[in-house]
């Protein structure tokens, strides 16, 4: 009787098994999609549609670091709890969006004033935006492409000129004399037979500074001291804060993988 | 004699000797009972999961038939028949799963032909230039489409249509090396031996400039002594898939040994499951991948 039990128990925990999540491929957002984030902490308690927010747009005019360090937005969707009355305030989003700064001699709209209630619906839109998909695909028509993400080289598009991100907000940034930046290094793979990563500190520091990613990220400041690996990349840390989301995905093996064989 | 167990009665019971009075002949009964139900669970567990993934045995010529119906009924248009034999002759299964983003399962990916026609899902090809084919590669989806574009449309949507396909499959195939079983191709066979010659990536995205080396072959250990265990060949992956159809999505370790998984997740359409199901060839060739003897 005791087999039978243990033989049901058996099947039953091989057909749960069965209906758990993993082992299958994962949607992959459209070039337009890529880095949105759908923000509704408290948008619907206020009755207002959750904000749909587009890295691809703001990364554009500005460096990840004045956002995610000087106005201090979190890394993960809902992480940073914005409120209406932030913003009213000057924090977050109404740091640039207050009716009075500009961006090329236009005036930035105002955020969650109640004023105009028109203006609600440009970041409270849920659902598919067939103006933000049309103003994307006139942005990246003249962009170096790329096959994943954005399908945008960003990386490329800012050494070319063709994009200037400013990386100082008046009155919020504090000017000082910049960091030299630190040299490329090496990081080898764990796996047999991987090429090792050649991690480029200019590349990273025109759009993140050295604060955007130490000491939170990355305790460590010299190499070798935060130890990492790819499951804890994959779920979101380390270079997986950035890189699935926002930057370019991890799927691009070969963008960080370059360098030689260890053997 | 030892005690009988209390719910022996219950399974006596349900036959009809039941009343014989025997305690010799009961316990005699019991065990053959016990055995009997033991194998019919061991046919269960090993029978039940693959006969779901059984149904219908497709025809080489069907096999990796997908038909596609989130928009066309609605739109009025039949439903899209797509057909992997001919595009995997032509591409890699990585540039339409990972580049163009194409899901694994029918009807997942919901594309729309809005998305065909800003160059997103199908549209990435079939937007009516070259790509290094002749005559160019037709364009996929109008709206609306005008009358004389039908035919156009047809290619497409095409179920339950009895329209002339431009490649038959039979003609197409004539020539592949053969397999028992799926498309009955050796599609391996076909891209090593050059039959066919694979492209990688999508009309104006840059290549992969460099390709990662291919990772060694390894053994896994099949759970039941009966089976052999698999060799696993990265190489013949790669070529296919790259790192990246399979990484992290499908198996999340990229260390051996770090994502666990079963028969029934496979059978369930999971792991290997996600492509060997329907798609590349069917898990019924058992041995295709449990190569190795029997310890």
């Amino acid at each position: 009787m005791k087999h039978l039990i243990l033989a049901m128990a058996v099947l039953f925990a091989f057909v749960s098994l069965a209906f758990a999540e993993g082992g299958v491929k994962k949607r992959k957002p459209l070039p337009y999609e890529f880095g949105s984030v759908v923000i509704g902490n408290f948008s619907g308690s206020a009755g207002l549609s959750p904000v749909v927010f587009d890295h691809w747009i703001h990364r554009s005019k500005y460096t990840c670091r004045v956002c995610h360090v000087d106005i201090g937005f979190g890394m993960s969707a809902g992480s940073t709890k914005i409120r209406a009355a932030d913003n009213g305030k000057g924090f977050y989003c109404g740091t640039c969006h207050n009716g009075k700064s500009k961006y090329e001699n236009k005036i930035i709209f105002e955020a969650c004033s109640g004023k105009d209630s028109h203006k609600c619906g440009i970041c409270h839109s849920m659902g598919r935006n067939p103006l933000r998909e049309q103003a994307f695909a006139k942005f990246a028509e003249n962009l170096p492409k790329e096959r994943l993400g954005n399908g945008i080289n960003w990386q490329l598009a800012e050494e070319k000129g063709l994009i200037s991100p400013i990386n100082y907000l008046e009155g919020i940034s504090i000017k000082r004399n910049a960091m030299s930046v630190q040299k490329d290094f090496s990081l080898e793979a764990k796996n047999e037979g991987m090429p090792s990563i050649i991690f480029s500190h200019s590349k990273h520091t025109v759009w993140n500074g050295c604060e955007l990613c130490h000491p939170d990220i990355f305790l460590g400041v010299k190499k070798g001291a935060t130890k990492y690996s790819m499951i804890d990349l994959f779920q979101g840390k380390y270079c997986g804060v950035c890189h699935n989301k926002v930057a370019f995905p991890q799927t691009d093996c070969q963008r960080c993988h370059v360098g030689s064989v260890e053997k | 004699m030892p005690e009988e167990p209390e719910n022996r009665n219950y399974w006596l019971r349900l036959n009809c000797f039941s009343s014989v009075g025997n305690l010799h002949f009961q316990t005699a009964l019991h065990e053959i009972y016990m055995k009997r139900l033991r194998f019919i669970l061991l046919i269960l567990l090993t029978v039940s999961a693959p006969l779901s993934a059984l149904g219908a045995n497709p025809s080489p010529e069907n096999y990796g038939r997908v038909v596609i119906s989130n928009f066309s009924p609605k739109a009025g248009m039949a439903k899209v028949v797509f057909d992997h034999w001919l595009h995997r002759s032509q591409f890699t299964c990585r540039v339409c799963h990972v580049d163009l983003g194409f899901l694994m399962k029918k009807g997942e990916t919901r594309m729309k032909a809005a998305d065909n026609m800003k160059g997103y899902y199908c549209g990435a090809c079939h937007n009516g230039e070259k790509h290094g084919f002749d005559p160019p590669v037709f364009k996929a989806c109008s709206i609306p489409p005008a009358p004389d574009e039908m035919p156009r449309c047809d290619r497409c949507h095409s179920y339950g249509k009895d329209i002339k396909r431009k490649y038959e499959f039979a003609k197409f195939t004539e020539k592949m090396p053969k397999a028992s079983l799926g498309n009955g191709i050796d599609w391996e066979k076909a891209e090593t031996s050059g039959l066919i010659n694979l492209k990688d990536n999508v009309p104006g995205t840059p290549l992969i400039k460099r390709l990662m080396p291919v990772q060694k072959d390894f053994s896994l250990e099949s759970k039941g002594s009966w089976m052999g265990d698999i060799l696993f060949s990265h190489k013949k992956h790669a070529k296919w898939n790259g790192c990246e159809l399979c990484h992290p999505d499908i198996f999340l370790g990229v260390s051996r040994g770090a994502t666990k998984y079963n028969m029934f997740q496979i059978y369930e359409g999971e792991y290997c499951g996600v492509c060997h199901l329907n798609v590349a060839f069917p898990l019924r060739d058992c041995m295709r991948c449990h190569v190795k003897p029997v310890k």
